[in-house]
This record gives structure tokens, sequence and C-alpha cells, in this order.
């Protein structure tokens, strides 16, 4: 066992040696199981020709970019035990860097259709988030649907989840994902890593079929969970660091989601669609009512096609759109905005992408983006003076049509 | 005239072409004799693109693949996977980072591939059928 288990440890990322030049393996002279180190990351530049929050790297213009300095390792412990992490060190808008670890997984995979893995992994919420992860490299498109932005990036979605998970596949075509995690804090970000702010866990299920037509695959879920509310005096962090949460409210949040995709004779076609509904008590009071309900609808497809092995033009197209009533209690933007009543979030895109070689990638994409129906930040005149008081949400019924240009070098190392 | 010459340069490079045609249709996938599992071919196809990971016994499936621009490989996948090079290898990369792929294929060619099979009981690879002596044989791909 012990020359197997050195064997299988080295063998992770080994997968691909004399194929692509992928990773580095470290091991260790005392008998620990070898660690494959192998990464991914982005650099780039965007201009918009005007700032829309969540949208823009920058108020108006053109930046150059780095992006997520993706890190990831993953190792055989042997007996079916197997270990995995992914760091990112992120830049953000305001030019500082940030870590987080994004997965870091401990599994055990006695068998194909029961894997268990308890730690931080992404949301199985479709395909997208639980396939691309945060290699930028590995999808054809040069920015990320809108709706599978990350928490700290005004995602809408809980991108990541702390906690057990259950997968499998039967028969190499029915396959399951089950999430039994934290869930949502009173805030999209951060992501309840350590400590939960209610005893409500988040459940999540995922099934899909890889259907007899050779890479056709469909796939629904559904997530349930109970946010904690914030106080409405909680503004302001407690003593312990944390925000005090309502010990006698929260909102329910369901999230149904379906995908179809095709990956095949040189196309790949992407299909999502997310249903996001909140219910909760408008008055936070002890005798809750949820009398409350706010239902957000998001869709994408994505349609790609591969030429000559390297050139993979690409069109997308993104809705985001909300119901009469705005999502005030939860659903902030970047800005800390709820989601506007009625809200219409359009994205389209077209680019494309050229392989240069097995590893590095170079992509060029323009995308319009229409925002109507939206809160934006405001100030609020005050006193006689009429002097700037406070910032405020603003509710705006126009359209706002940012028009952006992409490109950027991605590669995995 | 110039009819004969192009059919002349046409019988050239088939003949030019025969041997690694013949080769590559003669291809084996192998597993060391131990294992007494029975695959057909859509088994085959799923346990080298990493979706069945283990035998019925329960012990791991060590994967082992020919070279992608060899002879073999080309009949690997072409005939297994209908993938590119490119493609089987952006698949496995995927695979990886999905922390999916858990055992990975080794690349691996000609004698080590052989000496490979030898060495892990619960191996699988593919081999040329002129290579294939001594090791329990379960498919042969044309």
């Amino acid at each position: 066992m012990g020359m197997m288990r050195r064997f299988r440890a080295g063998s992770v990322v080994k997968a691909i040696q004399g194929m692509v030049p992928l990773s580095l393996a470290m091991s260790s002279s005392i008998g620990l199981a070898k660690v494959d180190v192998a990464g991914f990351t982005e650099m780039g530049y965007e201009y918009d020709d005007k700032a829309v929050t969540g949208v823009s790297r920058h108020e108006k213009g053109g930046s150059f970019y780095i992006g997520d300095l993706d890190l990831f390792m993953q190792g055989n412990l042997g007996d079916n035990f197997y270990w995995l992490s992914e760091t990112a060190f992120s830049a953000g808008t305001t030019n500082f860097t940030g870590i987080d670890v994004e997965r870091a997984i401990i599994s055990y995979k006695p068998k194909d259709y029961f894997n268990v893995s308890l730690g931080r992994f992404h949301t199985a919420l479709g395909y997208w988030n639980d396939t691309y992860h945060h290699g930028n490299w590995l999808a054809t498109s040069v920015a990320r649907p809108y709706i599978y932005n990350f928490e700290d990036a005004n995602g809408i979605l809980p991108i990541h989840s702390v906690g057990l998970e259950i997968r499998g596949v039967f028969n190499s075509s029915f396959g399951y994902i089950i999430n039994l995690a934290n869930g949502r804090g009173a805030t999209p970000s951060p992501v309840q890593i350590a400590s939960d702010g209610n005893n409500n866990k988040a459940a999540n299920i995922l099934l899909y079929w890889n259907t007899p037509l050779k890479g056709l695959r469909v796939g629904a879920g559904y997530y349930r969970d109970k946010i904690p509310l914030l106080n409405a005096d909680a503004s302001v962090e407690s003593s312990t660091g944390g925000f005090a949460y309502a010990p006698h409210n929260g909102a329910n949040e369901n999230i149904a989601n379906a995908h179809i995709v095709y990956k095949g004779h040189n196309i790949e076609f992407i299909n999502e669609y997310h249903q996001i509904v909140h219910k909760y008590d408008a008055d936070n009071t002890v005798a809750a009512q949820n009398d409350v309900k706010t239902t957000v609808t998001s869709y994408f497809s994505q349609l790609g096609y591969q030429i000559h092995d390297v050139y993979t033009p690409y069109v997308r197209t993104e809705s985001i759109t909300g119901d009469k009533k705005s999502d005030e209690w939860y659903m902030a933007d970047a800005a800390g905005n709820p989601l506007g009543k009625n809200l219409k979030h359009t994205i389209n895109s077209v680019g494309i992408r050229y392989d240069l070689s097995d590893v590095v990638a170079l992509k060029f994409e323009l995308a319009q983006d229409k925002l109507s129906n939206f809160y934006g930040t405001g100030y609020v005149p005050a006193g006689p003076g009429g002097k700037p008081d406070a910032v405020q949400p603003v509710y705006s019924t126009a359209t706002q049509t940012t028009n952006a240009v992409r490109a950027n070098v991605s590669f995995a190392f | 005239m110039f009819g004969l010459r192009r059919g002349l340069s046409a019988l050239l490079l088939a003949v030019a072409l025969l041997p690694a045609v013949a080769q590559a249709a003669d291809v084996y996938v192998v597993t060391a004799t131990e294992n007494k599992q029975n695959l057909d071919l859509e088994e085959i196809k799923h346990i080298f693109l990493g979706d069945v990971t283990k035998w019925a016994s329960g012990k791991n499936i060590i994967l082992a693949v020919p070279d992608l621009s060899s002879p073999e490989g080309a009949v690997m996948l072409e005939k297994l996977f209908g993938m590119s090079a490119k493609e089987y290898k952006k698949y496995w990369m995927q695979k990886v980072f999905k922390g999916e792929a858990t055992n990975p294929p080794e690349n691996k060619n000609g004698d080590s591939m052989k000496q490979f099979l030898k060495a892990y009981p619960d191996a699988i690879g593919i081999l040329p059928s002129s290579q294939a002596d001594g090791i329990r044989k379960v498919l042969k791909i044309d």
C-alpha cells in the first residue's frame, strides 16, 4: 500500500503530464502524500463608456487589470480520501488585493455513485458554478454570466457554501449533488465560513442527466435557506466583530434552477435559468408573518463554435428581472442598494477566444449592459441649506446603457 | 502523363501511410492479468474519461494513456472519444480543477506502458497488438 499510495498521490495532475506543462509536484520524504500545485490567472484590459455598479471596473474609461491569481492544490491521502484547496488572490476595484480560500475540501470517495466531502465548495446551483469555478481560462468568455458574479462582486447567488456535500453519478449518466451548508448571512458577503448567523442550514439538491445524445446534459435543482436578517439597529458591528442578528426573524430563500448544455461537434451551447424567491416579514417583528415576497428571475444563453481547433467566436445574452417589489432586505448591490422593483437588466455580449497554446488563451469581448428600474446611490438634501446630508438609495426608472470592451489573456499553469 | 504521375504519387503516399494505418487499426485496450472484469466499448470509454473510477472489486482504476500523437493515441481519441487532442487535454484539466479527477491517466508509451501495466494489477492502458503479449487484452479497437 505504501508504494501504491506514493504513486497515486503524485498522479493527480500528472494526468496530463507530457500533454501540458501543468503542475508542480511537491512531495515529502517522510511518507506524506505528494501535493500537486497548479493554477489559473488572467490579465487584461477593460473599457466602459460609463459606470454601472457591479458592471464596471471603474467609474468610466479604461483600465488594465490583473484578475484572480488562483492557486489550486490537491492530493490523494490514500484509502479513498482526497483533499483539494483553491486559494484566490483577487485585485478588487479599490486596487487592494484580497485573499480568499475559495475551496477547501476533504473528500471520501468509496464509490462513483457516492462521494462525501466536507469544507468550502462551490454550491451546486447549476452548470457554470460547478464547472468553471475560478478558472477564467476554462470558460470561453471573458466575463462570467452576471448571475454568477461572486458574493463579493455584486453577486446575488450563494456561489460558495461551507458544509457538507454528497455527490455521485450512476452509470455515468445520472448525477446528483446534495449540499447541506451554513447558507447565507445577513449580507451576501462575506460567506459564512466559520460562524452561521442562525441554526437553519441551507439545503440544496442538483440532479442532472448526461443524455444518450453525446454532449447533451440537462439538469435542475432547488436550494432552500433561511437567511438571518439584520436588526434594524444592527448597522454597527457587535462586540464580537460580527453583525448582531435579529434573533427571532429571517427571510426564507428558495432558488430554483435548470440548465440545458450541449458540448459537441465543436459547439458549446449553455443555457441556464434561476428563480430566486425571498419571503420575509416587512416589520421584522417577533410575530413574523412573512408578508413580503420578492422574485428575481434570471436566464442566460451562450453559444460558441470552435473553428480550426483554436478560434471560438461566441455570443451570450443574459436577463435578470425583478417583480413589483424591490428586495430591500437582502439583495443589495455592491453599493448597498436594493434591487429595484420591476428590475430589468439585460446584457448582450459577443466575443472570440483564440487559443494561443494548449494552456494560453487570448479573448476579446464586446458587451452592452442595459439596466432599468434600479436603485442608484444619491444624496438626499437636508435642512434649509439643502446640503448633502445622507447617502440613500434613489430609485430610477430610466434605462442606463453601458458599453464595454474587454480583452484578456488567461492561462493555466 | 500528368494523370499517371498523379496516380503514382497517390500510390506512393498510400504505401507510405500503410504501416501507420495498419498499426493504428490493431490497437488493444489491455489490463493487467489480475483483473477479470469484462468491459464493452461504452464502459471503456467512460473509464478513460474518468467517469468510472472503480473496478467492480472497489479498487481504484489506474489509467494509462499513450502519447496522443502516436498511432494508438490517435485511435483512442477518434474511436473512443471523438475528440481532438486539444479537447482531450482540456477535458482532463477541467476534471482536475473540478476535483473530480481522482485517478487521472498516466502518460505512457510502448515498453513503459507495458511495464506500467505489469507493475500495477489494477491498471488499464492502450497498446498496439504487437506489444500486448503477456497482458490480458480486453477489447480491440478498430
